[in-house]
């Protein structure tokens, strides 16, 4: 060999050799504290993220032996692709944000996560803080709770005070008079409600909203369960009441370019007079733009026993990675109690001043009044529904239910065959 | 200045070079209008002027998420990855240029394979592997990673680049007593700056904005990276996008830079005379 | 002074690398094509034969995707291919300006995708976006569309977008290729008094063979996987008109935990791709012969 390729070969040998030199400089095995990994979506620069992130410092400083290793990832598709290769190679962290449903219910079979039910028998304290809306970590066929609800949501109606003034109108109660006042509202040149489905979530919600007002939860509960189907008369209804809004221009135009940030857009620059949306909108940079109120999305006056039924439920919760090392369990449980107690979510609201959280607040003056007004409007809440399709045992029944609206806003297909295109993928899952 | 049947571009083209000028100007303006404004004027006014200046998308920018510390830990890890790789790429393709045995063509279409699979088919056997080799929050896994996945570009633009060399410089280098190795770095290689100039910008644009690996590998904020640091303000639901902006145009000027510093080279690195035959 | 071990000792480092870190994980992929698998590490990999690619075979929205990597690549060829040769010529030109030419072609890759596909997406809205504006000002208003929110049209506003975006890195491999071609070719052939179209054809062309083969390998792979732009412009709607094979690829694998599926579709992605190098590759050496 010349000395030329020796210096080549010595490259190689290094190049390869740096790696396990690497992993030995990482694995630190010191005996005292513990490292627990905690994987959310909260690693941005709001308010509710800064606060959260401030809580996993103050309880490291409290407890010096547990280091807290936050692998957090706000973007939404970074989070998934981080945690599902995580999951694939065995090596999940040990608290994980989680939205539960039909969609996770696998990863609970597979023991993937731990079931807290033992954990909130044993601490009644900490089990009763929760409102009890822990429905996407439980199934009736398959014992345990598999998380706790972190979040809490309502799909509520925004509108534009200005606007109803000077119309002379009240905010809508009910469907029929949303459609009426939809009228008035455009002779003035507004939007009546924007409602742009290029992010295809925006159609399903409004689809939810509608069906669950009509139809009840039993219904959608039937769907969950494979004894109805999408192609009822029940879904196409709603669906061609959703085209015949869009005819009427009660959604805005060419809703399928229009997407979520300019819907807001469109409400905080006074070009739609109504926007529904959830809790997280309270935090919009819209809303400093104009005077806004809030009200329940409106009912059918056909099915007013319906009217309290709202969408919404938890959004987030905290789900716990099966660990084989106790220790680490043990130091996830109390982590995973830090971060939903009383205390916690106290500090959030005062931190945020607002919001809305899934545990008995004592009142507080430290609130915006919208957000007063918008907690107003499920107080009277007899059931939480949360998306069609999200109960459906088939992780996909979600995506492909907003995808066929997506389809028939855009005039490709009619509401029948949205109907069919959702009822072809249901037909799939497995309805034990 | 070569290529002398550009010099004279004619009507119709130098009409396009002047609109394609604008076309990509535009974008440019654009962003920069964009980071002072916020989501309502953003979304619903984007062709306008901001009506006030909203400075603080830059301090929040600059303090909230630490764009400079995201922006040097980007241009540390590609500057290295792509010097590293444009080293192994000029000994490696050199060789597959010219060797005409077979294993030399089975080691090119292996390279060839690489970059015709999407990333996200190779994800989960190769988070497995670095898991292994300890390689979470670790540079110089990700250096490797980096230099290991721009391998196939490179060593196809390279290859391809080199087989059209002509080979009496080899031949009058091997004379001279050069050895193999010599021959590439000093005849070689400076023939082929063009080509190096142009891998090296690919790679490096690349490595810059890469965000799955730098998802995948890094956790400890101190060691994030640009792709990282532009989502800072993308949350749950709401994305603001006035910081995200101006975080863009502060992370887009040391590109820039890069690029022409890289392309200047493209042009003077070809010295007079015949070097390719 | 030619060691016998020097070439493998050259090729080395690189392969070695490239060989852990891509390849094993590539082949893997493949290999699990034929297995089904939830994505859960305790969950066993059932191998299920050819399943996967008959389910692929019989579900029309897997050729759609495919189709829209044809029409990526039909805009490659027609458009993209003389767009960034001509760019590649303005720049090396040397005419006044190129330097500042140089810099602004290459800046719609620098601006992350977020920008771009804000910004196009402004340019695209239909309710006053300026291009229907525009349309509209010329009375052409039958011609002014819903550009990304009509199944008709959404996938070649992304393919546009696409073009637009990538013309300026395409721009580099043509760049590379015209700067090398030596001076004592133009001057023997300026001495013949060959016209403009002739030297066009008889010289700049054929010099440039390898920085065509790049393109068209570059171009067409880039086609096969392309995902960023899509995913972030369109996210493959409305509803899936706009989707290719790797934004499927993704929706399926990590949206929907059917990771057999996933990397069936990416080996025909591999697969089209190796087969179309190799078809350029022997076109070019058939040129060369």
């Amino acid at each position: 060999m010349t000395r030329i390729s020796r210096v080549l070969a010595f490259i190689t040998v290094v190049l390869l050799s740096a790696l396990p030199l690497a992993a030995s400089g990482s694995t630190d095995q010191a005996e005292e504290p513990i490292t627990i990994r905690i994987l959310t979506r909260w690693s941005d620069q709001s308010g509710a993220s800064t606060a959260f992130r401030n809580r996993l410092q103050s309880f490291m400083e409290q407890n010096p032996d547990i280091i807290i290793e936050d692998l957090s990832i706000n973007d939404e598709s970074s989070f998934g692709e981080k945690l599902k290769v995580l999951i694939a190679s065995g090596d999940v962290p040990e608290i994980v944000q989680n939205y539960g449903g039909a969609g996770n219910r696998i990863y609970f079979e597979s023991d993937v996560y731990v079931d807290l039910r033992p954990y909130l028998d044993d601490d009644p304290e900490w089990a009763a803080g929760f409102v009890p809306l822990f429905g996407e970590w439980e199934f009736d066929d398959l014992p345990g709770t598999w998380g706790v609800p972190y979040e809490l949501f309502a799909i509520s109606l925004f509108y534009n005070r200005t606007i109803f003034e000077e119309a002379g109108l009240e905010p809508p109660e009910t469907i029929e008079e949303l459609m009426e006042q939809g009228e008035v509202l455009k002779s003035a040149g507004y939007i009546p409600i924007s409602t742009g489905v290029a992010d295809n979530f925006r159609g399903g919600h409004l689809f939810t909203n509608l069906l669950i007002k009509k139809h009840g939860p039993e219904f959608v509960e039937r769907l969950n369960r494979g004894t109805a189907s999408f192609e009822d008369q029940e879904v196409i209804e709603i669906l061609t009441l959703m085209k015949t809004m869009q005819d009427e221009g009660m959604l805005g135009e060419n809703i399928t370019a229009v997407n979520y940030a300019a819907d807001n857009a469109l409400f905080g620059s006074g070009e739609t007079a109504m926007h529904f949306d959830g809790s997280w909108f309270l935090s919009d940079g819209a809303l400093s733009r104009i005077d806004a109120g809030v009200v329940p999305f409106p009912y059918f006056e056909s099915a007013p026993q319906n009217r309290n039924i709202i969408m919404g439920g938890s959004a987030a919760g905290l789900a716990l990675g099966a660990s084989e090392d106790p220790d680490k369990l043990d130091a996830a449980i109390k982590l995973l109690k830090y971060l939903t107690s009383i205390e916690h979510f106290e500090y959030i609201r005062d931190f945020t001043g607002g919001g809305v959280y899934p545990v008995k607040l004592p009142p507080t003056d430290n609130v915006s009044s919208l957000t007063v007004e918008y907690a107003d409007t499920f107080s009277a809440a007899e059931a939480f529904v949360g998306d069609i399709g999200n109960g459906v045992p088939l992780p996909q029944m979600v995506e492909v239910t907003r995808n066929a609206i997506q389809g028939m806003f855009a005039g490709a297909i009619s509401p029948e065959q949205a109907a069919s295109q959702m009822a072809r993928e249901h037909s799939q899952a497995d309805f034990n | 200045m070569k290529a002398t049947s550009f010099r004279n571009l004619g009507v119709g083209l130098t009409v396009f070079a002047v609109f394609w000028l604008f076309v990509t100007l535009y974008p440019l303006s654009f962003t920069i209008v964009s980071s002072f404004k916020d989501n309502t004027e953003i979304f619903s006014s984007p062709m306008s002027l901001p009506s006030v200046l909203r400075i603080e998308n830059y301090t929040r920018a600059l303090l909230q998420a630490t764009i400079l510390r995201n922006i040097a830990n980007s241009l540390f890890l590609s500057v290295i990855s792509v010097a590293l790789l444009l080293f192994l790429v000029s000994i490696c393709s050199y060789v597959l240029a010219r060797e005409k045995a077979k294993w030399a063509v089975v080691v090119y279409l292996v390279f060839l394979s690489g970059f015709l699979l999407p990333v996200h088919s190779a994800l989960i056997p190769l988070t497995k592997l670095v898991s292994a080799l300890g390689g979470y929050n670790n540079y110089a896994m990700l250096i490797i990673l980096f230099v290991s996945y721009n391998a196939p570009l490179s060593v196809f633009l390279v290859t391809g680049y080199m087989k059209t060399v002509s080979k009496e410089l080899d031949e009058a280098a091997f004379l001279d007593g050069c050895g193999y190795f010599q021959t590439v770095i000093y005849v070689i290689l400076p023939v082929s700056a063009p080509i190096f100039a142009t891998a090296g910008i690919v790679a490096f644009l690349f490595i810059y904005n890469d965000l799955i690996f730098s998802i995948l590998f890094l956790s400890k904020k101190t060691l994030y990276t640009v792709s990282i640091g532009l989502s800072a303000f993308v949350g749950e639901r709401i994305v603001e996008y006035g910081p995200i902006f101006a975080s863009i145009v502060l992370s887009s000027l040391p590109m820039v830079a890069i690029y022409l510093l890289f392309q200047e080279k493209v042009q003077k690195g070809i010295t007079e005379g015949a070097i390719k035959g | 002074m030619k060691s016998k071990y020097a070439p493998f000792l050259m090729v080395l480092p690189l392969l070695a690398l490239y060989l852990l870190f891509v390849f094993y994980p590539v082949a893997n992929a493949v290999l699990s094509s034929f297995f089904s698998w939830n994505g859960i590490a305790s969950s066993p990999q059932v191998f299920v034969g050819l399943r996967n690619y008959i389910d692929l075979a019989k579900d029309p929205r897997y050729f759609r995707a495919f189709a829209n990597s044809g029409r990526f690549i039909i805009g490659s060829l027609l458009f993209l291919m003389p767009l960034s040769f001509a760019l590649g010529g303005i720049i090396v030109s040397g005419v006044r300006g190129s330097r500042v030419m140089k810099a602004a072609y290459f800046l719609p890759v620098v601006l992350s995708l977020t920008a771009i596909s804000l910004m196009w997406r402004s340019i695209l809205y239909p309710n006053g976006g300026p291009l229907n504006a525009l349309l509209e000002g010329m009375n052409l208003d039958r011609l002014a569309q819903n550009w990304l929110g009509d199944v008709r049209f959404a996938i070649w506003a992304v393919v546009f977008v696409n073009m637009w975006t990538y013309a300026g890195l395409n721009m580099l491999i043509f760049a590379a290729g015209l700067v090398s071609i030596p001076q004592e070719i133009w001057d023997s052939v300026a001495i013949d008094g060959a016209g403009k179209v002739a030297r066009f054809w008889y010289i700049t062309l054929p010099s440039l063979k390898e920085s065509f083969k790049a393109f068209l390998v570059l171009a067409v792979s880039g086609s096969l996987k392309v995902f960023d732009i899509v995913f972030i412009m369109t996210g493959g709607g409305p509803n899936g008109s706009s989707d290719t094979p790797a934004t499927l690829l993704y929706f399926q694998a990590f949206r929907f935990n059917r990771f057999g599926i996933g990397n069936a579709i990416g080996t025909l992605i591999l697969l089209f791709g190796l087969a179309w190098a190799l078809l350029v590759n022997r076109a070019v050496r058939k040129l060369e012969a």
